[in-house]
Order: C-alpha cells, then sequence, then structure tokens
C-alpha cells in the first residue's frame, strides 16, 4: 500500500511537471487548454449532444423536417440537407477524431522511438537498413499512399488508425536517431557498457530518458499529424462509413452541394481542425523550447 | 598472479591502413597491488584498457598468446559470459572523466541501486544499504543519495564513480585518469581514499595516467609506456632510482622535483610515433639519444635489469652509464 501511494504521488508529480512545460509560455498555456477542452467534449460526447447524429429532425414550430435550417435554439449548430442536427454531429465527431489522432499519434510515435533509438544505437547496417526504408516511405506522397491503405484493408477506423501511424512515424524516427547518435558517444554510455549493461538496457534505460523531451514532442506532433491526416482522407471520403468524424462532415458536405450556402455547416467542423491542431502544434513547440534552451533565449 | 598478458596486440583498420595502437605487449599483475600505467597521449594506454574490457571499437581487433585473469581465458570467453560475470563483477571500471559517467537524468544513489539490483538479482532494500555503505566509504555523506549529478562536484562525482566500481567487489579496478581535471587537494584525497580501498578490500588496481608524479605516490609498481608496450615495469622505488630505459630517464627529467628547485626541465623532443606497420625495431629509436644502427632492426626483447625489473632495451646492460648521460640536457638536444 505505502509503494502504491508512492507511485501514485510520483506519476502526479511527473504530470504537474509535464503540465509545466507544455503551460511554460502563453500560446502553450492557451493549447493546452484548448486541448484540454477537446478531449472532454470528446470523453463525454454521448452525454452532451442532444439528438442522434443520423436521425431526421423536425422543427418543433412547423413540424416540418428541419432541412438545412441555420442555427437556432432547437439546433445550436443548425442542421443539414436532410434534417440531421450538427451541434450532435460535431461533438461525437469530436469523439472520433481525438481517438484517431491519440491512437495514431501514440502507434506512430512508437515505431518512431524504436527504430530511431536501434538504427541510432546500432548503426552500421541495421541503421542503414531501418534508415533506408524510412526513406522510401518519404518517396511516398502522403495522401494517395493512406487512402491506397484504406481502400486496400476497407473503410474500417482500425484501418484508418493503422494507415495514418504507418505513414506519421517516419519524421520522428529520423530525428530520435540523431539525437541517439549523440548520446550514445556520451560517456554515462560507455560506462554503462563497462559494467556489462546489455544493449537493449543501455538503449531504454539510459538513452531513452535523455530523448524523452524530444519524444514528448513528436508525440504531440504526430498527434496533430494524424488528425489533418484523418481530416483529408475522411474528405475525400475514405473515412469510416460507420463513424461520424470533422472530416467526414465536410465531405457530407461537399456530397450536398450546399457548400455555398450553408456556413452554419461549413464552419464548425473547419474551425475545430484547426483550433486543435493549432493548439497541439502550441504544445509541441513548448516542449520544443523545453528540448532545447536555445530557443527560449532568443524569444 | 590475478592478470597474465602475453603479447597483446590492438589494431584499428582505418581508411585501408592499419594502426598498431597496441603492440606486443605483455604485463603481470600481483594480487593486492597498485599497478601505474604512465605514458604520453597516443601511447596506447586507452586502447589497452578497451582490449581487457573488450570495448574495442568496431574497426579494431585484438590478439594475443593470452589474456588470463585469475585463470580464465578473457578473450576466448563468450561475450554474452563475458559481459555477465566478469564485467564489474570482477574487472570494473572507473572511466575518464568519470564526471561525466554518470547519466544525468538519474538521482546518484538510486543510479547504483538500481544497476547492482539489475546485475546481482539482489533486493532493492539490499542493496540500498549496500549503496550506503559504497558512499560511506568512498567518502561521500549519505544525504547526497537522492542528488542529482549536476549537483555534484567534480570530485564528489569521482568519488561517486569508484563507489559504483566497489558495487560488486571486483578483483581488479581499471582507473583511467582517475585524478586528471581536479584539483591537487582533491586529487590527494582520492589517492588515499583509493590507498584505504586496497588495503580494506584487497583487491588490485590498475591505474592510468600521464602524471609520473601521481604514480609515484600512489602506485606499488610501475609499467612504463611506448609505442603500444611496455618499455619498462619497475617497483615504484626502483623506477625512479634506477631508470634503464633511455625514455623512462626522460620522462623523469620532465618532471619538477622539489630538490631540485630552479632547475630546468629536461623534454623529450619528438612526439609517440604513428605504427601503421609490425616492424622488428625499436618504436623509440627515433626520439632517443643513445640509439644504435641495431636498434632500427631488432625489436628490443625485455630483459631482467633487476628482481622485479623488466626493461626492453638493447643497450640496458649500460643503463647506468647512459642514466648519468640523460640528466645532461646537451644529450636530449643535440
Amino acid at each position: 500500500m505505502q509503494t502504491g501511494n508512492n507511485r501514485l504521488i510520483g506519476i502526479l508529480k511527473v504530470l504537474h511537471r509535464q503540465y509545466k512545460i507544455m503551460t511554460s509560455n502563453t500560446y502553450g498555456l492557451i493549447g493546452f487548454w484548448v486541448v484540454a477542452f477537446f478531449f472532454t467534449v470528446a470523453l463525454f460526447a454521448p452525454m452532451i449532444a442532444p439528438y442522434p447524429i443520423w436521425e431526421m429532425q423536425f422543427d418543433d414550430q412547423t413540424g416540418q423536417l428541419a432541412m438545412l435550417q441555420p442555427p437556432s435554439l432547437q439546433f445550436p449548430l443548425g442542421t443539414t440537407h436532410l434534417g440531421y442536427d450538427l451541434f450532435s454531429q460535431i461533438v461525437m465527431a469530436t469523439r472520433t477524431t481525438v481517438m484517431i489522432g491519440l491512437i495514431s499519434g501514440f502507434i506512430s510515435i512508437m515505431i518512431g522511438a524504436n527504430i530511431g533509438l536501434i538504427a541510432g544505437y546500432y548503426g552500421g547496417l541495421i541503421d542503414e537498413f531501418l534508415m533506408r526504408c524510412t526513406d522510401v516511405l518519404y518517396g511516398m506522397p502522403f495522401l494517395p499512399f493512406v487512402i491506397i491503405l484504406i481502400s486496400l484493408f476497407g473503410r474500417k477506423i482500425e484501418f484508418v488508425i493503422l494507415a495514418i501511424a504507418l505513414i506519421v512515424w517516419r519524421t520522428s524516427a529520423r530525428v530520435i536517431r540523431a539525437q541517439t547518435i549523440s548520446i550514445k558517444q556520451r560517456q554515462f554510455v560507455t560506462a554503462a557498457r563497462a559494467r556489462g549493461c546489455s544493449h537493449l538496457r543501455i538503449i531504454y534505460r539510459h538513452i531513452l530518458p535523455n530523448v524523452l523531451p524530444l519524444l514528448l514532442l513528436y508525440t504531440s506532433f504526430n498527434i496533430a499529424w494524424s488528425i489533418v491526416t484523418e481530416a483529408s482522407a475522411s474528405f475525400l471520403g475514405f473515412g469510416d462509413g460507420d463513424t461520424i468524424s470533422w472530416g467526414g462532415m465536410l465531405y457530407e458536405l461537399w456530397l450536398s452541394g450546399k457548400t455555398r450556402v450553408a456556413w452554419w455547416w461549413f464552419l464548425p467542423p473547419a474551425i475545430c481542425i484547426v483550433a486543435l491542431v493549432t493548439s497541439l502544434v502550441f504544445i509541441s513547440r513548448a516542449y520544443e523550447e523545453y528540448a532545447n534552451p536555445r530557443l527560449r533565449e532568443t524569444r | 598472479m590475478l592478470l597474465d598478458v602475453k603479447n597483446l596486440s590492438v589494431i584499428y583498420r582505418m581508411d585501408g591502413q592499419h594502426i598498431h595502437a597496441v603492440n606486443r605487449l605483455s604485463f603481470q599483475l600481483q594480487e593486492n597491488e597498485i599497478f601505474g600505467v604512465v605514458g604520453e597521449s597516443g601511447c596506447g594506454k586507452s586502447s589497452l584498457i578497451k582490449a581487457l574490457l573488450r570495448l574495442v571499437a568496431r574497426n579494431g581487433s585484438v590478439v594475443a598468446d593470452s589474456v588470463s585473469f585469475n585463470g580464465s581465458e578473457l578473450l576466448q570467453m563468450p561475450m554474452e559470459e563475458f559481459r555477465k560475470s566478469i564485467l564489474w563483477q570482477k574487472i570494473a571500471l572507473v572511466p575518464q572523466s568519470a564526471m561525466n559517467s554518470l547519466n544525468p537524468v538519474y538521482k546518484v544513489g538510486p543510479q547504483i541501486v538500481e544497476a547492482i539490483a539489475a546485475h546481482k538479482q539482489m533486493p532493492e532494500r539490499q542493496a540500498r544499504e549496500k549503496v550506503h555503505d559504497l558512499f560511506e566509504s568512498v567518502g561521500l555523506q549519505k544525504e547526497l543519495f537522492d542528488s542529482y549529478p549536476h549537483q555534484f562536484s567534480g570530485g564528489m562525482r569521482q568519488r561517486a564513480m569508484i563507489a559504483m566500481a566497489l558495487a560488486l567487489d571486483p578483483k581488479l579496478i581499471i582507473m583511467d585518469e582517475p585524478t586528471t581535471g581536479l584539483d591537487v587537494l582533491v586529487q590527494d584525497k582520492i589517492l588515499k581514499t583509493l590507498r584505504r580501498i586496497k588495503d580494506d578490500t584487497k583487491c588490485s588496481m590498475m591505474i592510468i595516467s600521464h602524471d609520473i608524479a601521481i604514480m609515484s605516490e600512489i602506485a606499488t609498481r610501475i609499467g612504463v609506456m611506448y609505442g603500444g608496450s611496455f618499455v619498462e615495469i619497475a617497483p615504484t622505488h626502483d623506477l625512479f632510482k634506477d631508470p634503464s630505459h633511455p625514455y623512462t630517464m626522460g620522462l623523469t627529467n620532465a618532471f619538477p622535483s622539489i630538490r631540485e628547485l630552479g632547475k630546468e626541465l629536461i623534454s623529450i623532443p619528438g612526439s609517440p610515433p604513428v605504427m601503421t606497420q609490425e616492424e622488428d625495431k625499436c618504436w623509440f629509436e627515433p626520439r632517443c639519444p643513445f640509439a644504435t644502427n641495431d636498434c632500427q632492426m631488432t625489436f628490443p626483447a625485455a630483459t631482467k635489469a633487476g628482481s622485479d625489473h623488466i626493461v626492453s632495451c638493447l643497450r640496458s646492460a649500460e643503463r647506468k652509464k647512459l642514466a648519468r648521460l640523460a640528466k645532461e640536457k646537451t644529450t636530449w638536444t643535440s
């Protein structure tokens, strides 16, 4: 019990420290709270959304199908041409988008970090092989790759997540490899080797904690990129048809052909995408300043 | 005998060239002694350590007739076994610039505890007690246990590294430049600590340094390295009283003596050789004032110059005369 409590306190301390880093400048502070807002909405989405997302709604006053209505008291963000409530849609879409962003963000940083650490630490042929694989991924045009993957595997949310993760990791792998190469030259790594530490132990116990700030920076970055990619793919109609996302809402709007008229349909998802991605980039910047103190001085 | 090295060579491949960093080196190490290795930069000291610990970089190869530690052949042992049963357990290293040898992201005490626990499958509580004892024996206060390396001074970090090396009661501790970068008072304290540890734990130490003055203070025996092998090995007292290799004579000239204050120091002209091939010649010959034609054609074998005194010089029989001549500045400059 004692150790359990200590561990909890330890975790809280770490979280508090992360909060301090993220909010160390104004942009980071804004970013943190915007992201926190979206995450909360995502968490409680079914409780917030007033209507089912794919159910035709009727106007309370006229009793008619609420087609393409601008925002009103009954429908805070208006309705679509089929009478679906847009507020409910955007709330539920937040959940999908945040989930896809988080999961593919984390998968991609896992792949990127491991490939970067292993390539950087071992060097030689292993490095050569892994980095050429990364180069091949760089040669792939981003969206077509995702689209082909999704069309191959099907428009299921798991595959969307996987497809995004498989392409987003490349930059983090490169950056973490570079940092690993620099850290493995440091004296404490040699000292660890002279103590008979295994390679895995050196990589994950001695080098990984030293690349952690960079890792967090790229986690945040990868989440942002995953969200952008998901929005793009969904907008082109390659999202999961059974769930709704911000990109998917824009796709529906495009299909309906009402883009010019229905500003209330177009603006909220667009603003949400921009706001969330920008906030994540703000957080990345706060981490970047932390990882690279020289940036702090020039500000 | 603890360590017996016979004809050890370390050869690096670089841009198609072969650099012989350690060249047919032999020496023996007894139990419970402090063996000092001196030599100028580039004479192969670091490569010798790396070869003993099998940490030579991938472009280097190590060959030897025998490197026998406590009866087992170190170089023939499977790497995994060597890593698990020899490194740190039996042979521990205090690396050069120990100041940077602690991982900056972990606290010092827990860092050592964790390392011990992982290596020995020792319960953490027991490892903690062990580290507390170690801190005490190297002269670190227990309150420093939960500090980060950057909060330590250079001397404290050096002590922490010594504590780390001692953790598993090794038979041999190799120290690479243990006092470099520390001020004289701290140097002195560290040397005292080392001597006490040696007496307490009965381990052997091999101390590598370019500072012959430090060596004279702590080592029981000194080996002088030149061109990748030992040119002279002798008990400390004998080495200074009766230097038998011209290089040793030159080295002792180059350090100030308290009894001969004001006397101009004599340095050895030239710089150490880069050995790109194995040649049967004396590598000190180009800088040696006493060189003869034979020196260019024969690799000088180790000969006895005393009961425990070994020298590799063709003219070692004339050593008394040469030592007298070596005291004169004109011998080295002309």
